[in-house]
């Protein structure tokens, strides 16, 4: 598989005399999957995301994105093209006075020509299905909506890699459908890289590969049919874990041979009716 | 709910003046605040009242909304009528009950004063009441373009109207909501002593300024995901246009512009 | 105290262009002693009907009686201050209202506000701190170089040392990771069994609701949609489902369980350890070391 970031012997420090929030961290990002991070408050699963588009610059090791260094200046803006980064809070982020004026900041900066940002933004909040709202004002949307505006200031770009930097972690269960379910489909249709950090173990579930982070260090990486086997490991790193692990894990306990923990209700359900 | 709140005073309309450019608006309001000082008999201020007149008729914008706008200024047309009333001597004795002098001089003057107070407020309230603030914004930002060169932040200036313009909304929810909650610890912000219920605002402001500063922040980091690094380079989708509209409006204002010169005395 | 709530309606923004109706004809009652659980999406009415319980809102018509305190509409109502000392409520994100130089300061601020001298207050910082699980060496810091948890943890210290019989809860663990989620939960369930508190706690969490709650009021459209035990409410998965909603995942679990294998299973366990031993006992053919 085609490598889109890679991340070799990175640490990270904000100062010299504070203690490092990221350790020699190495890992791939590979070209059309969905990797979730996840990771207690302060492992530095977001100080992670934002060394990914040069927002901040690693203190030792190199992140490579497509070719571009993110330490070098005049390679910055061709990372920010490629890169975009959803943050958690839906208003925070959002710049223009209306959805239509929001889509369009991204592709100002970059200075593209008018009639072309035009295309741009219809297509890309088509494809957060915004399209009706395009003359909306921030306040009158909802979280969720508003995510998705971000979304679409992403796509707009026309970029490789979405990150989601905890980005449905403010919104309510509907506003996390939609968005989830928007990413998922940009991952799928159009090849999308997405990079999902988040305290959501159902979303981790289904994600390609899982990293765990843990104290400023990756300390597992796989399938998420590996990663939540380890149910030890995951509590300490201050995890929880997800409803089937939890539920096989008791069962376990109880005396039922079940083989390993499940990750779905279906499969779970299915092991346990076999069993029977 | 403080959200619904209008910003500014833009009354949404289709009219002529809504749909002009805010460039062809600014230029002439801005011209009218010094033409009106051009006038100096009854026909001058006839012309302005006119022209005044015609642009509210041409507004569509409801009478009560232009009565909002002059009402906090009423009183100061008021005093100064009366102040020129009492004060300017001149021209045949009108009234007289004691000491108090009315003179003719003294009406006409303080007539002139108060209409050209009551002229510049209303040109000037239709400009922000057809034209939204956003559009506004960029109607400076426009028009001090080259004032760039001299190195005057102009980009800088428009973009903060903008993003204060956005961030209203949700600054008064976020009021709305910390005052609730401290109106559940027991605060009471409109009663009790003038003291106290100025005392009662630390617990509003001071959590209002911590998150003001910390959207601030975050705002900063996603315009610079966004690939945000001032205004060089940048393009833009909101763009104005000049149409025949704007020409006729400045050719009105440069024609009334002369009248009022040739017919002051 | 006893919540009496009739034929309640309020209307946001009355006389104007964007006049709508937040609540209508709302009836319900909240026995003292009860853990209510509000569920309902984002805009049904949960937040507003809230706010009526301590005065933060007032109804446009019918009352609400709290104890022997009546509001209504029309009238002025004086003690709302009285009012507010015994409903506390926690807001959503309830840290955005810390704002004093020291912790100890902000948790004293609201019973120095209904009335407490401030030795009382001092006290009461103290134990409302160890009560939040946070120790007492931060009582002279300020609360803005605390970690978001820790301060959501002093807020939540500053409303409980108003000593409310009512406690309302308006998602307050919104944004924290689950472990903090989980604790957060257990901190006001043991409150409420111990203080024997009236609780309402508005939710998202089907599980939360499932677990803590005596009785459930679910809102749609600023109406009462369902009320009742939780064992009632979800045992009627499709009406909840009708307006978006679903049953907590353990009902969801066994529900899925019951489809495969065609046998009943009581579906009104609401916890996973209650959810294991179920499912043990039936694998088990009703064995004792389940």
């Amino acid at each position: 598989m085609k490598e889109l970031i890679s991340i070799n012997d990175v640490s990270f420090a904000y100062r010299e005399d504070e203690p490092a929030i990221l350790k020699d961290v190495n890992l791939t990002v590979y070209a059309g999957e969905w990797l979730a991070i996840v990771g207690h408050n302060g492992s530095g699963k977001s100080t992670l995301a934002k060394l990914l588009n040069g927002l901040l610059i690693p203190t030792a090791g190199r992140v490579i994105v497509e070719g571009y260094d993110t330490a070098r200046a005049d390679e910055l803006w061709e990372i920010r093209k490629r890169v975009g980064i959803v943050f958690q809070n839906p208003d925070n982020q959002f710049v223009g006075t209306s959805v239509r004026d929001d889509v369009a900041f991204g592709l100002e900066n970059f200075g593209v020509v008018r009639e072309e940002m035009i295309t741009r933004i219809d297509e890309a909040v088509r494809k957060v299905k915004m399209e009706k709202f395009l003359d909306a004002e921030p306040h009158h949307l909802s979280g969720g909506q508003k995510q998705r505006v971000a979304i679409a200031g992403i796509l707009a770009q026309k970029p490789s890699i979405i990150i989601l930097d905890e980005a449905t972690s403010m919104l309510d269960p509907m506003g996390r459908k939609e968005v989830i379910e928007t990413v998922k489909a940009l991952n799928e249709q159009q090849g999308i890289t997405v990079i999902s950090i988040t305290h959501d173990l159902e979303e981790a579930i289904r994600a390609d590969r899982v990293i765990v982070m843990k104290q400023g260090k990756a300390i597992m990486q796989g399938g998420p049919e590996e990663v939540f086997q380890d149910g030890e490991m995951l509590i300490g790193a201050g995890l929880d874990l997800p409803f089937s692990v939890k539920l096989s894990l008791s069962l376990q306990k109880k005396g039922i041979p079940l083989p390993k923990a499940y990750l779905t209700q279906e499969e779970l359900v299915e092991a346990l009716w076999t069993l029977s | 709910m403080l959200e619904n709140v209008i910003i500014g005073q833009y009354v949404p309309g289709r009219s002529i003046l809504h749909r002009l450019d805010p460039r062809s608006k600014l230029i002439s309001v801005f011209l009218f605040v010094f033409i009106v000082f051009l006038a100096n008999n009854w026909v001058t201020y006839g012309l302005l009242g006119l022209f005044t007149a015609v642009a509210i008729v041409v507004s569509q914008v409801p009478l009560r909304f232009l009565y909002k706008g002059l009402r906090p200024i009423l009183i100061i047309v008021l005093f100064t009528f009366a102040l020129h009333i009492f004060m300017t001597k001149g021209g045949a004795l009108l009234f007289q009950f004691g000491w108090l002098k009315i003179y003719e001089q003294g009406v006409v003057q303080g007539s002139f004063i108060s209409f050209r107070l009551i002229f510049l407020v209303l040109v000037t309230s239709l400009l922000t009441l057809t034209t939204t603030p956003i559009d506004i914004t960029d109607g400076l930002e426009q028009l001090l373009g080259p004032l760039k060169r001299i190195k005057l932040p102009v980009h800088e200036f428009a973009l903060m109207m903008s993003i204060a313009l956005r961030f209203i909304p949700t600054l008064l929810k976020e009021t709305e909501k910390i005052m609730k909650a401290q109106m559940a610890r027991g605060v009471e912000f409109t009663s009790g002593p003038i003291k106290e219920r100025i005392k009662a605002f630390i617990p509003l402001l001071v959590p209002l300024f911590i998150s003001s500063f910390k959207r601030a922040e975050e705002l900063a980091l996603a315009m610079e995901a966004r690939g945000y690094r001032g205004g060089e380079g940048r393009t833009k989708l909101r763009i104005l246009k000049w149409g025949m509209g704007d020409s006729i409006l400045i050719a009105v204002l440069l024609i009334l512009t002369i009248s009022l010169f040739l017919l002051r005395s | 105290m006893d919540i009496v709530i009739k034929q309640l309606t309020h209307r946001y923004m009355i006389g104007t262009p964007f006049e709508r109706v937040a609540l209508e004809d709302i009836n319900l009652q909240i026995a003292s002693g009860t853990f209510l659980a509000v569920i309902g999406h984002t805009g049904s009415g949960k937040s507003t009907l809230i706010q009526h319980l301590n005065g933060l809102l007032k109804p446009t018509s019918g009352t609400i009686a709290i104890g022997d305190q009546i509001i209504s509409a029309g009238k002025n109502n004086k003690q709302l201050k009285s009012l507010r000392k015994r409903v506390g409520i926690v807001f959503q994100y309830p840290e955005h209202q810390l704002f004093d130089e020291t912790v100890e300061k902000d948790i004293m601020f609201g019973p120095l506000n209904f009335g407490a001298s401030e030795a009382e207050a001092k006290e009461k910082a103290k134990e409302m701190l160890e009560l939040v699980g946070l120790p007492l060496g931060i009582l002279s810091r300020s609360p803005f170089e605390l970690s978001g948890g820790q301060m959501r943890r002093v807020a939540i210290a500053g409303v409980l040392a108003m000593d409310p019989e009512v406690l309302i809860l308006d998602e307050p663990t919104a944004g924290l990771d689950p472990k903090g989620r989980v604790e957060i939960m257990e901190l006001f369930y043991q409150l409420h069994q111990k203080k024997n508190l009236t609780t309402v706690l508005v939710t998202h969490s089907m599980e939360d609701a499932a677990t803590y709650a005596d009785k459930i009021v679910v809102m749609e459209k600023g109406k009462v949609y369902m009320e009742g035990s939780p064992k009632q409410i979800f045992s009627e998965r499709d009406k909840l489902q009708a307006v978006g909603l679903d049953v907590p995942e353990t009902v969801q679990f066994l529900l899925k369980w019951q489809n495969r294998t065609g046998e009943a299973i009581d579906l009104s366990s609401f916890t996973l350890d209650e959810v294991a031993t179920a499912l043990c006992k039936q694998l088990k053919k009703g064995g004792s070391s389940c």
